[in-house]
């Protein structure tokens, strides 16, 4: 072995921060990929002269647009717990944690909603494929929430055992970041199904 | 904790990268053969010989789609999730538990793909249940992938060591990162693909999107130029590694290879290219342009490296034999692949699109085993035989062309990608699959015999000592094999991409 002179400590990584942030780029490409390919399929459908809702189908647009600001209020939600956390206020941090992880059960809930209203069958008799994508796209995004909340929910108890602070916020802004990207990819979901139908 | 729960618990990243390693060759052998066998079905086109008529295009597609996600990517990935933190001068990798998930993740959907096919799923297949498991299985495995490849990705942007800049990161560290990157921003859409295919199939319409039969075109851009480049570009990483190290001389390109090494990641990023929903897409000015740069980062990368070599003593040991037949397959997989989209010779659909997936495939299983020979000693404290080594990288550069060029030449001649039973149209075509099949099990045999070799020579060869190769990165630092901590001692500092050649030179 060679005798190797110290080398100077270590800087803090940013770990949970970067890693979070490839994250929400593959999860961006996951639903970005699904909505380009639903586009794409509805142009196609278009094109041809065929109708893209199925006939009978109608979105609610009350709930939809609950959905939408639902996850908008949750976004504020989940930077306040920053904001707190950043202060080294906890009551507000855990509130704010908490509420982010309700705001996003009932953005759930809305969309459960939006799938017993709308009614959509997958096998459609004149094969229209609205309801693959449909429920391909909104099940993903609704299985990307629930790993949102299980981020929420680790960050909360690491901030209750005292793992984040004022001076070490990172794993909280780290799971903001996340929550606010899904509140983006809500967005764009809005925009594309129940908006531009 | 020690023996199998140890194996079986581990977070430690060099026992994870190894059972990657040992699992992709197993999985490579077996492919190969199944490649080995198809090219002999494909001498008589006229009706099926070996396998039934109605499962040759599934074990098609097992080979085809095993070949890039239970051999190639999961050879690199592991190579890296065992290197990369010890190049980069960490302690350990990032996120340590995920990566032992990332494995298991992985060898557990390799498994149930396995089964699909089994049970009749998979492209082409006709039971439903495992066309489901099949859909499911794959996501699994593209999952693992994903994480693997954010453990290492992770590793390099944050646990480098004091004053190693991206800049100084060495090329194999560096590949690992652009490439995982590249994987993370690709895959997910094949799991949106699935996510699609398996809805439609388990809610919707037997013969619809989700059926055997259009499996494989809502698949086919994953296995298919520009994205099959994503998947080998930490080769080029390890090429650029091994040929300084061999010719005792320092590297003064790293700005160009880093940069070739980049834009080859780039050049894989083929998300976009879903023909399935946009079919004139081949034709389009980027996708040309994309298939004719792809030939410059293995080429840049290759002349950067062999001018190392220039007026200096190399040692033509083992790796460096290795990493020249993986440089040499990777630049002219790369220039074959120019010509693909060249619209007057209609090469797209055809046996030569495929013989290029196989040559970049080859060139990143080649790229493994060099890897295998180089970092071994390093994780398992052994040093391979160097002849029979240098050997079979000679055999495996061989059986890599023999198994390339004729599908290059089957294709100008319109033999159609794949296994169309029926096709007929001219004559000859029959030798060239014979000898394209032939060179897929000479391919099994170098895999099967590196395994052996690897056997033998890790558990019984001569102690490989820290430092065997006069190595110029960090990872030769440290003791053979690493302790827990992979470092005993302070890290020395790193002033330049070479550090352990700066402390030799005592600069």
């Amino acid at each position: 072995m060679l005798a190797l002179p110290p080398a100077p400590a270590p800087a803090r990584p940013r770990m949970t921060m970067i890693a979070t942030a490839l994250v929400v780029a593959a999860a961006t490409v996951l639903l970005g990929s699904l909505l380009a390919t639903y586009l794409s399929v509805r142009d196609t459908a278009l094109k041809a002269g065929q109708a893209w809702l199925p006939s009978g189908i109608e979105v609610p647009g009350v709930a939809a647009n609950t959905l939408l600001v639902t996850m908008l209020g949750s976004s504020v939600m989940v930077q306040w717990a920053v904001y707190s956390i950043a202060r080294d206020d906890r009551r507000n941090t855990y509130a704010a944690l908490g509420l982010t992880g309700v705001f996003g059960a009932a953005a759930i809930n809305a969309q459960a909603y939006i799938y017993r209203t709308m009614g959509v069958k997958v096998a459609d008799s004149k094969q229209n494929p609205f309801g693959v994508w449909f429920y391909g796209i909104t099940g993903a995004w609704i299985a990307v929430v629930l790993g949102g909340l299980a981020f929420i929910g680790v960050m909360a108890f690491r901030s209750l055992g005292g793992r984040y602070s004022g001076k070490d916020t990172e794993g909280i802004a780290a799971a903001a970041l996340f929550w606010h990207f899904l509140t983006v990819a809500c967005c764009a979901i809005w925009l594309a199904i129940y908006v531009t139908k | 904790m020690t023996g199998l729960p140890d194996w079986l618990t581990t977070a430690d990243h060099k026992k994870i990268g190894r059972l990657y390693l040992v699992s992709a060759l197993a999985f490579g052998a077996a492919a190969l053969v199944l490649q080995a066998l198809v090219g002999f079905e494909r001498m008589d086109p006229s009706s099926a010989q070996i396998f039934k008529a109605n499962a040759v295009d599934q074990i098609f597609s097992l080979a085809s789609i095993g070949m890039v996600f239970l051999v190639v990517a999961p050879l690199l990935l592991g190579l890296a999730i065992a290197v990369v933190p010890l190049q980069v001068g960490a302690r350990s990798i990032a996120f340590p538990r995920a990566a032992a998930l990332s494995y298991w993740t992985w060898l557990v959907g390799g498994g149930l793909m396995i089964g699909a096919y089994a049970m009749n799923g998979g492209p082409g297949g006709g039971d439903r249940y495992g066309i489901r498991l099949f859909d499911a299985a794959f996501g699994i495995v593209v999952l693992g992938l994903l994480i693997g490849s954010l453990c290492v990705a992770t590793t390099v942007l944050t646990l480098r060591a004091p004053g190693m800049g991206l800049r100084r990161v060495p090329f194999f560290a560096w590949g690992s990162m652009v490439g995982g990157v590249m994987l993370l921003l690709t895959l997910p859409a094949v799991l949106g693909n699935l996510v699609i295919l398996y809805i439609d199939h388990r809610a919707g319409r037997p013969i619809g999107i989700g059926s055997g039969a259009q499996i494989g075109p809502h698949l086919a851009w994953a296995i298919s130029q520009p994205q099959i480049y994503a998947y080998t570009v930490p080769a080029l990483g390890l090429v650029a590694d091994v040929f300084p190290v061999f010719a005792r001389s320092r590297q003064r390109l790293t700005s160009g290879l880093m940069l070739a090494i980049g834009a080859a990641g780039l050049l894989g990023f083929g998300a976009w290219a879903q023909t399935q929903y946009a079919p004139k897409l081949t034709t389009e000015f980027v996708f040309v342009l994309m298939a004719l740069a792809a030939v410059v980062p293995p080429l840049a990368v290759l002349v950067f490296s062999t001018a190392t070599l220039r007026g200096a003593k190399a040692k033509a040991a083992a790796p460096l034999v290795f990493a020249l037949v993986a440089g040499l397959a990777a630049a002219g997989a790369g220039a074959m692949g120019m010509l693909t989209p060249v619209k007057g010779l209609h090469l797209l659909g055809t046996a030569y699109a495929q013989g290029h997936t196989d040559a970049v495939l080859y060139a990143g299983l080649l790229a493994g085993l060099g890897g295998l020979v180089y970092w071994g000693p390093k994780l398992w404290g052994r040093c391979l035989p160097d002849g029979p080594a240098k050997g079979l990288a000679a055999l495996g550069l061989l059986a890599a062309l023999a198994a390339t060029v004729p599908l290059f030449v089957a294709g100008f001649i319109d033999q159609p990608y794949g296994t169309v039973v029926g096709f007929t149209k001219e004559d000859g075509t029959a030798a060239l699959n014979g000898i394209a099949g032939g060179g897929a099990a000479a391919l099994a045999l170098v895999v099967v015999a590196m395994l052996a070799l690897s056997l033998r020579g890790f558990l019984k060869g001569a102690p490989a000592g820290d430092d065997p190769w006069r190595g110029h990165t960090l990872e030769w630092a440290t003791s053979s094999p690493p302790p827990a901590g992979n470092f005993q001692g302070p890290l020395p500092p790193v002033t330049s991409e070479q550090p352990l050649l700066d402390l030799k030179e005592g600069n």
